[in-house]
């Protein structure tokens, strides 16, 4: 690695960090599981 | 004060009398509305807008034509009112909402409700529509024979607002213990009696227009023929996926030439190492090549929420009504369905709304091969790849057939596993349908752009999140571990994604996938849009040329058979590659043993479709 190639180690810890919060922090209440296609995250539904 | 301490106001009333559209404009939240009934099925609650001045919470109810709770979210809304499993706290105040431009289907609900002994008061919604249609309503009138205050309102319009926050306050004042609510079923002599009150209600409260509004009479003549109605709604389906490629085509070109630019653009300006190609062909190639669809499924996303505002929805569920009943389902499985086009996982929710558990179930079950919005960004891909952008017959152009068809393969599809679903005899009989069929209206701008503007936000903030992180990760996969000394091959083939997709590859080479899709596969099993963003970070880590910036697109066309393209878009119909979507079913059907065996069902039966689809396709093309 040279110059600034260091750089790519926190973005791909952060990016883990990412993926794996998704993956294992579970859904919070207000949060329906996580599509791409409606606005239901900004609800505080209780299902 | 807390939210706790403040006092809820609960929203009840019929489907599709206008209770979100309240509940949005009383708490500036943005839930779904739409012109059709049960598109609610949850409790929402919220705190009241401050600038409306009062310390309350407004609670969404789903709607309920009585008390006597026929499916799962009535049975919300009758656990919340009258105390049921898991509900904790009870409103304090209950807002009747009324259809203004309906009270003879509205108002037993009100006389029901008024018996329980809360304290009510009334939103006579709609009273816009009512105006305009000619009737003339006489709310002191009303007030006196419902014992309490009625408040016309008009919630897209925000009218009455004022009023109805101070009367609800008025009545949290005052002091009521809802533990003492008592509640049986109504007798059918008490129906009866109520059927009585309303007639003599609106004998004194309201006046119909000598001729009312024949607008929707006469579009519903054409739209619910027999005959004409199924090919109306075809040529409107056949019409909207036209337009996403003919009418995506401009943005999407734009946004794919900025990406570029920006990719050569970033290049330029770091010097040649690691960082430039996490950079450029990680995130940039990963990411742009999902945002590129963003047009795409706005325009999809557009007519859907045009055709729910506009009333033409519930049309569709009855016209399908008759096909449904023969594989089992009724036409009211058809709302949650259809919104399953959008996301698989509203759908899903939304089949609380279905009154028998075994349709439900049914329902459920087949939601995954509806076509969702995160197959287009794929669809869209292979189509534009590998499908001449030809006019067939003057009129329309094959890209946007080839569409039509992969929807309409999608709704086939699950209308065959209904059947046999129908088969194994779960889920009976189709049983009967009934579905009020609301007035048609212009749509609102307002509900379609908030719409659009959140749906527009959420998939940019996925493709900024998620996705990202997810393409930094497949990047380090592909370029890690580094070729050895004289390496001979592209540096991905001794990558871990390089080795990943080789193992997995045996199992995929039958259907015509090569190692560089099995490797793009395995994170498309996160999201399906995943996958587009994957074979753009593949193909870009796996190009040795660092200047090449050319449209995925050109780089599928130069690598892959048509067979192939063939082959993953047969995969696409039916794979069950959105894990968020069998949580959920889980959540809803809570049997581990039928969401695993719809997964494995449909993992088997995508395999099945692809390995036919190359065969055949390698035969003859």
């Amino acid at each position: 690695m040279t110059g600034t190639d260091w750089l790519i180690v926190p973005i791909v810890a952060v990016a883990a960090l990412v993926v794996l919060r998704k993956l294992f922090a579970g859904k919070s209440k207000k949060e329906c599981g996580g599509c791409s296609s409606c606005s239901r995250e900004k609800t505080t539904a209780k299902p | 004060m807390s939210g706790s301490e403040k006092v809820l106001v609960a929203l009840v009333g019929h489907p599709n009398c206008g209770k979100t559209a309240l509940f949005n404009a009383l708490t500036g939240l943005r839930q779904k509305v739409a012109n059709y009934p049960g598109v609610t099925v949850e409790r929402v609650e919220s705190d009241l807008r401050s600038d409306l001045g009062h310390p309350l919470r407004v609670l969404d109810l789903p709607g309920a034509y009585s008390l006597n709770p026929q499916s799962e979210d009535e049975k919300i809304t009758h656990d919340v009112l009258l105390g049921g499993m898991g509900t904790d706290v009870r409103p304090g105040v209950l807002i009747v909402v009324l259809d203004a431009t309906n009270l003879r289907l509205h108002l037993p609900i009100a006389l029901e409700v008024r018996e329980l002994g809360y304290p009510i008061c009334v939103a006579l919604n709609m009273i816009d529509l009512a105006e305009a249609a000619g009737m003339q309503l006489n709310v002191k009138a009303l007030e006196e024979a419902l014992g309490c205050r009625v408040i016309p309102t008009s919630a897209t319009r925000k009218d009455g607002l004022v009023p109805l926050v101070e009367a609800a306050a008025k009545l949290a004042s005052s002091e009521f213990d809802a533990s003492k609510i008592q509640w049986a079923p109504s007798t059918r002599e008490q129906i009866i009696l109520r059927r009585k009150s309303v007639e003599d209600i609106l004998r004194r409260t309201v006046v119909v227009p000598g001729h009312p509004s024949l607008f929707t009479t006469r579009v519903d003549r054409f739209l619910l023929h027999p005959f004409l109605g199924p090919l109306a709604l075809l040529a409107i389906v056949f019409l909207v996926f036209q337009a996403v490629f003919t009418l995506g085509a401009i943005p999407t070109d734009w946004i794919d030439g900025v990406i570029s630019n920006f990719a050569s653009w970033t290049r330029s300006q770091l010097s040649s190492g690691m960082l430039s190609d996490l950079l450029v062909d990680g995130i940039i190639s990963g990411v742009g090549a999902v945002l590129v669809f963003l047009p795409q499924i706005l325009i999809l996303f557009a007519s859907l929420l045009i055709l729910e505002d506009s009333g033409y929805m519930a049309r569709a569920a009855f016209l399908m009504d008759r096909i449904m009943g023969r594989v089992g389902l009724s036409g009211r499985s058809v709302l949650p369905l259809v919104s399953g086009f959008a996301c698989a996982i509203p759908a899903i929710i939304g089949s609380r709304s279905i009154q028998s558990p075994a349709q439900r179930l049914a329902t459920i079950l087949i939601t995954p091969v509806t076509t969702c919005s995160a197959r287009l960004p794929v669809y869209t891909l292979l189509i534009a790849a590998f499908i001449p952008n030809t006019v067939v017959a003057g009129l329309f152009g094959l890209q946007g057939f080839v569409l039509t068809l992969l929807y309409i393969l999608g709704a086939v599809s699950a209308f065959v596993f209904a059947g046999l679903l129908k088969a194994f005899n779960l889920t009976g009989a189709g049983g009967y349908f009934l579905l009020e069929l609301p007035t048609y209206r212009l749509p609102s701008m307002r509900t379609v752009l908030r719409g659009l503007l959140d749906r527009a936000r959420a998939f940019i903030v996925r493709a900024g999140t998620l996705i990202l992180s997810i393409m930094v990760l497949l990047w380090a996969m592909s370029t890690f571990p580094r070729p050895p000394e004289g390496a001979t091959q592209p540096s991905i083939n001794y990558s871990l994604a390089g080795k990943l997709g080789n193992i997995v590859a045996p199992l995929l080479e039958p259907i015509g996938f090569n190692w560089k899709i099995s490797v793009a596969m395995i994170p498309g099993f996160a999201a399906r849009e995943v996958l587009v963003s994957a074979l753009g970070t593949v193909y870009a880590v796996e190009s040795e040329n660092s200047e090449d910036t050319s449209a995925l697109t050109e780089k599928l066309k130069a690598d892959w058979s048509l067979p192939t393209a063939l082959s993953l878009l047969a995969w696409y119909v039916f794979a069950p590659q959105c894990l968020a979507t069998f949580a959920v079913m889980q959540r809803e059907i809570r049997s581990l043993r039928w969401t695993l065996l719809s997964f494995t069902v449909l993992l088997v039966v995508a395999w099945l479709a692809a390995f036919i689809t190359y065969q055949v396709a390698g035969r003859f093309l």
